[in-house]
C-alpha cells in the first residue's frame, strides 16, 4: 500500500514538474475569449452556451491529457531505465502499475477540479448563482477520463506510445459510437455484422453513458439508479482493464 | 548457511524484432556466491553480465534454469528487501532532487520518515554528496549519478549488494571513491556482487571472480587459485644503448618496447635475465628497473577470450 | 546433488501456483465482463425515447455520432453561425435558403435548446416566408417541450394568418389554450376566429404577444413594422368607411 502511494505521489509530482497544469491557462483563456465573444454578439442564451462550452472543454482537455500522459507514463520509464531501481525493490509490478494509474488519476483530478472551479466562477459571474447541476456532468466526465487513462495504460503495457496513442484515440471515438454501431448492425440484416457490432458494443467502453451534459445544463432529473449503475459501469470497466494491464506487464521483459 | 546467490543452468534467449528472431544471450550459467564475499563478475562487452544481473533481480524472466537468492526464488518480491541494486549507466527521475529521490526509494521499502531521514543523512556522507542533495538530478554529473545510485542501493541496509559496472565512465578520483565505498561495505560484512571489465579494480577488491564470455561461464573461483602463482615474465627497463645493438639479443628476448629512449625488454626466465644483464653491462647501458611479473587477471582474461574465439 | 532435485521440485510447485493464479484471473476477468454487460443492458432501459426518434432523421443524425459527446457544443457553434447567417442575409438579399436546414441540424444535435424553435417559428414564417418549414420546426418544438403553449399557438397562427385557413388553425390553438401556462387571450382569439374569417384584430394581438416574447432586436423591429403596417391599414379602412 505504502509503495503504491509513494509511486502515485511521485507520478503526480512528475506531472506537476513537467508543467502539465499549465494547460489550465489555455482553458481559462479559451473560456474568457468565448464569454467575451458571446457578450459582444448577444446571440441569446449566453449562459447555456458558456456551460456547454465549459463542460465540453473540460472533457476535451481531460481526455487529451489522459491520452498524452497515459501512453508515455510507463513507456518512458522503461526507455529511460528509471524503472530498474524501482522494480529491483520489494515492489510488485502490479503495485507499480496501480501506483502509476492512481498518480495519473490524481493529476487529472486536480486538473478537472481547477477547470471546474473556473467554470463555476464564470457561471457565477454571468448567472449570479452557482449551478450545482453541473457537478453531475463534471463527475461523469471524470469517470470517462479515468476510463480513457486506463485504456491508455492498458495499451502502453505492451505497445509503443505512438501505437498506444492511436489505439486509445480510436477507442475514444468508437466508444462514443457503439450505440449507433449496434443499431447499424441490427438494421443491416446481416447475421455476421450484427454479431460483430454486438461484440464491439460490449467489449469497448460505451462512453456515451458518461455524457450527462444535457441533463446538467437543462437541469433534467436523473434517476439515482441510473447514476449508480453508470458509476459502477465505469469502475468495473477500469478494474477489468487494470487487471489485464497488470497481467501483460508481469509477463514482460525490460530490455 | 544459505548461499547469497545461486543459479542453476540459467539461460536467456531474447526475442527481438517483428519476426521475434532468437538472440541467445546466456546459457548454462551456474553461479554460487557465498555470503560475505566480494564477487567480481567479469566479461567483455556483450558477454551477458547485465542480462545475468537482470535475471537475478527478476527484471527479465529466464528462458531456462532458475536463480535463487538466499534460498528463495527471485520471483518472490520479498527477497528484494535484502538486496541493493545499482543499474548499469544509472539514470533516475531527473525532476527529483537527490533528497526527494532517496526519500522516495526509502518509502518503497516501507521505511518511515524518521528512519529515512537518519539513513539518508549517513548515506549522503558516505557517497560524498552532502551539499548536493537539494539539486535536481538532471543537474548531476555522471559521477554524482553513480554515487546517488549507490546511496539508493544502500537505503535498505541490504545484505546483498548487486552493482552493474559501478566504476565505468568515472574518472580516477570517482573510481577511487566508489572503490572505497565498496571496501567499506566489504568491511561491514556485506555480500557484494558486481560486474566490471575494469580488471585492475576487480583485482584490488575481489575475493572471488567469475569470467563470462559469450554467455557462458568460463571459470569461477578464488582469485588466487585462478591465477598462476609462478612468475611469468621479467621486464627489464634500460636506456643508453643504441637501437641497432638490440639485434644481438634476439636469442634472449623478442619483445622490445621503446618509449622515450627507454627500452623495456621482457625475458621469460632467470637464465635469460642474467644473460641480458651481462649484455647491458657490456654495452655500457644504464639499468633502470627489473620487474618480475606474475599472471594478472588481465592476462587470464585475454587468454580465455583468445581460447573461446579460437 | 540434492540441490538440483530441490530446485526441480520448487519449479514444479511454482508452475502449478502460476497456473492457479492464471485460472483465478481468467475467472475474475470473465465475471467482471459479464457484470459489465449486465449493467450496460440495465442502463439501456434508461435511454430516452427522444434520442431514438431522431435516429432516422438525415444530416443531424450523421452529425450527432461524430460529435463524440460534444453535440451541445457543436449545436452552440452552429447556432452562432446561424445567427450570423441570418444577420448577413437580412442586411443584403433577405433570402434564407439554408436557414431551416441549419436550424434542424441544431435541433438534431441539441433538442432541448429552445431558442431555435422560437427563432425558426417566427423568422421562417415572417421574414423568410417559409411557412411550411416554420411549422415543421415548431412541431419538433412541441415534441421537445410539450408543456410550452407558444409552439402550437404559432403553428395555429401561421395556418390562419398566412394561409387563411381557420379550420387547420383551430386545433392548434385549442391545444395551446389547453396548456396550463397558456395566456387568456388565446381563448378570446379563438372566439373571434370562429366568428370572423380573416381578422386583423387577431393578427395585432398575436404580433403584440410575439413582440413581448422576443428578445432579439432584429425580430422585434420586424414585428413592430408589421404592427405599424396593420395599424395604418386599419386607420385607412376606418377613414374610407
Ligand atoms: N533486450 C534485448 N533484446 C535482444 N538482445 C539483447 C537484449 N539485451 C541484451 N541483448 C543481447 O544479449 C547480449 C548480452 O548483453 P548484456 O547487456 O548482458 O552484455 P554485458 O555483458 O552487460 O555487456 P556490457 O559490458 O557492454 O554492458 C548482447 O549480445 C546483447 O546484444
Ligand atoms: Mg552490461
Amino acid at each position: 500500500m505504502k509503495a503504491i502511494r509513494a509511486i502515485a505521489v511521485n507520478t503526480f509530482k512528475e506531472a506537476i514538474r513537467n508543467k502539465i497544469l499549465y494547460s489550465l491557462i489555455f482553458f481559462a483563456f479559451i473560456m474568457m475569449l468565448i464569454s467575451l465573444v458571446l457578450d459582444q454578439a448577444t446571440v441569446g442564451q449566453r449562459n447555456k452556451i458558456i456551460k456547454d462550452l465549459g463542460l465540453g472543454s473540460i472533457n476535451l482537455f481531460g481526455i487529451i491529457i489522459a491520452i498524452v500522459v497515459g501512453i508515455n507514463l510507463v513507456y518512458q520509464e522503461i526507455e529511460n531505465r528509471t524503472i530498474y531501481p524501482l522494480l529491483a525493490k520489494p515492489v510488485k509490478r502490479g503495485q507499480y502499475l496501480l501506483g502509476k494509474y492512481f498518480g495519473i488519476l490524481l493529476t487529472l483530478f486536480v486538473e478537472t477540479l481547477l477547470m471546474s472551479f473556473f467554470l463555476f466562477l464564470l457561471v457565477l459571474f454571468y448567472e449570479g448563482r452557482i449551478d450545482f447541476y453541473l457537478l453531475l456532468s463534471l463527475a461523469t466526465i471524470f469517470i470517462e477520463i479515468a476510463v480513457i487513462s486506463a485504456v491508455a495504460i492498458f495499451f502502453s503495457s505492451f505497445s509503443t506510445p505512438f501505437l498506444s496513442g492511436m489505439f486509445t484515440f480510436a477507442i475514444y471515438i468508437i466508444g462514443h459510437l457503439t450505440e449507433y454501431l449496434k443499431q447499424f448492425g441490427n438494421d443491416s440484416g446481416s447475421f455476421l455484422l450484427e454479431k460483430i457490432t454486438l461484440f464491439f458494443y460490449y467489449v469497448l467502453p460505451n462512453l456515451e453513458r458518461f455524457n450527462f451534459k444535457a441533463e446538467a445544463v437543462y437541469h433534467l432529473s436523473v434517476e439515482n439508479d441510473k447514476l449508480v449503475l453508470t458509476i459502477l459501469y465505469g469502475v468495473i470497466y477500469i478494474t477489468t482493464l487494470m487487471i489485464l494491464s497488470v497481467v501483460n506487464f508481469e509477463r514482460r521483459d525490460f530490455k | 548457511m544459505q548461499r547469497a546467490i545461486e543459479t542453476h543452468k540459467l539461460g536467456k534467449v531474447f526475442r527481438s524484432g517483428f519476426l521475434l528472431k532468437k538472440i541467445p544471450a546466456l546459457s548454462d550459467v551456474s553461479l554460487n556466491v557465498e555470503p560475505g564475499t566480494t564477487f567480481g563478475f567479469l566479461g567483455p562487452n556483450g558477454a551477458g553480465k547485465t542480462t545475468t544481473i537482470k535475471l537475478l533481480l527478476g527484471l527479465i524472466r529466464p528462458t531456462f534454469g532458475e536463480a535463487r537468492i538466499f534460498g528463495k526464488s527471485v520471483d518472490e518480491v520479498s527477497v528484494r528487501a535484502k538486496i541493493g541494486f545499482l543499474p548499469e549507466r544509472p539514470y533516475f527521475y531527473e525532476y527529483l532532487t537527490g533528497l526527494e529521490f532517496l526519500h522516495f526509494c526509502g518509502e518503497l521499502f516501507g521505511l518511515n520518515q524518521t528512519d529515512r531521514s537518519r539513513k539518508i543523512e549517513s548515506l549522503l556522507n558516505l557517497v560524498h554528496l552532502k551539499g548536493a542533495e537539494h539539486t535536481q538530478l538532471r543537474q548531476y554529473s555522471k559521477g554524482m549519478l553513480q554515487r546517488i545510485g549507490l546511496a539508493q542501493a544502500l537505503i535498505n541496509d541490504p545484505v546483498l549488494v548487486v552493482l552493474d559496472e559501478p566504476m565505468s565512465g568515472l574518472d580516477p578520483i570517482g573510481r577511487k571513491q566508489v572503490r572505497d565505498i565498496m571496501l567499506h561495505l566489504k568491511e561491514m560484512g556485506k555480500t557484494i556482487f558486481f560486474s566490471t571489465h575494469i580488471l585492475s579494480d576487480a583485482e584490488l577488491i575481489c575475493d572471488q571472480v567469475a569470467i563470462l564470455i559469450k554467455g557462458t561461464l568460463k571459470s569461477q573461483g578464488k582469485l588466487e587459485s585462478l591465477l598462476d602463482p609462478k612468475t611469468y615474465s621479467i621486464d627489464v627497463c634500460l636506456r643508453g644503448v643504441a637501437p641497432e645493438k638490440f639485434q644481438t639479443i634476439e636469442s634472449i628476448s623478442n619483445t622490445v618496447v621503446c618509449h622515450n629512449e627507454t627500452y623495456t625488454v621482457s625475458v621469460s626466465d632467470e637464465s635469460c635475465l642474467s644473460r641480458l644483464l651481462a649484455w647491458v653491462i657490456q654495452e655500457k647501458g644504464q639499468l633502470i628497473s627489473v620487474t618480475p611479473r606474475k599472471e594478472s587477471l588481465e592476462d587470464m582474461f585475454l587468454e580465455e577470450i583468445q581460447e573461446s574465439t579460437r | 546433488m540434492p540441490l538440483v532435485v530441490n530446485m526441480k521440485d520448487a519449479f514444479v510447485h511454482k508452475m502449478s501456483l502460476r497456473r492457479k493464479k492464471g485460472v483465478f484471473l481468467i475467472g475474475v476477468v470473465c465475471s467482471l465482463f459479464f457484470l459489465q454487460i449486465h449493467i450496460q443492458n440495465s442502463l439501456f432501459r434508461y435511454q430516452s425515447d427522444q434520442e431514438e426518434s431522431f435516429l432516422y432523421l438525415p444530416s443531424g443524425a450523421y452529425l450527432k455520432p461524430i460529435a463524440l459527446g460534444y453535440d451541445q457544443v457543436l449545436a452552440d457553434l452552429l447556432w452562432i453561425k446561424t445567427v450570423s447567417y441570418f444577420g448577413g442575409h437580412y442586411m443584403t438579399d433577405q433570402n434564407y435558403p439554408w436557414l431551416h436546414q441549419m436550424l434542424n441540424v441544431i435541433i438534431d444535435l441539441d433538442p432541448r435548446f429552445d431558442f431555435p424553435y422560437y427563432f425558426g417559428g417566427i423568422v421562417l414564417s415572417l421574414e423568410a416566408s417559409q411557412i411550411e418549414n416554420a411549422n415543421k420546426i415548431l412541431e419538433r418544438g412541441i415534441q421537445a417541450y410539450p408543456e410550452k403553449w407558444e409552439y402550437p399557438f404559432y403553428i395555429g397562427f401561421n395556418h390562419y394568418y398566412h394561409e387563411g385557413n381557420a379550420e387547420t388553425a383551430l386545433p392548434y390553438l385549442e391545444r395551446a389554450s389547453a396548456l396550463p401556462s397558456a395566456p387568456d387571450f388565446i381563448r378570446s382569439m379563438m372566439g373571434t376566429l370562429y366568428t370572423k374569417t380573416k381578422s386583423k384584430d387577431m393578427a395585432l394581438r398575436f404580433f403584440r404577444e410575439a413582440y413581448q416574447n422576443t428578445k432579439d432586436e432584429n425580430i422585434r423591429q420586424k414585428i413592430a413594422e408589421k404592427i405599424e403596417a396593420l395599424l395604418a391599414e386599419e386607420s385607412k379602412n376606418a377613414e374610407s368607411d
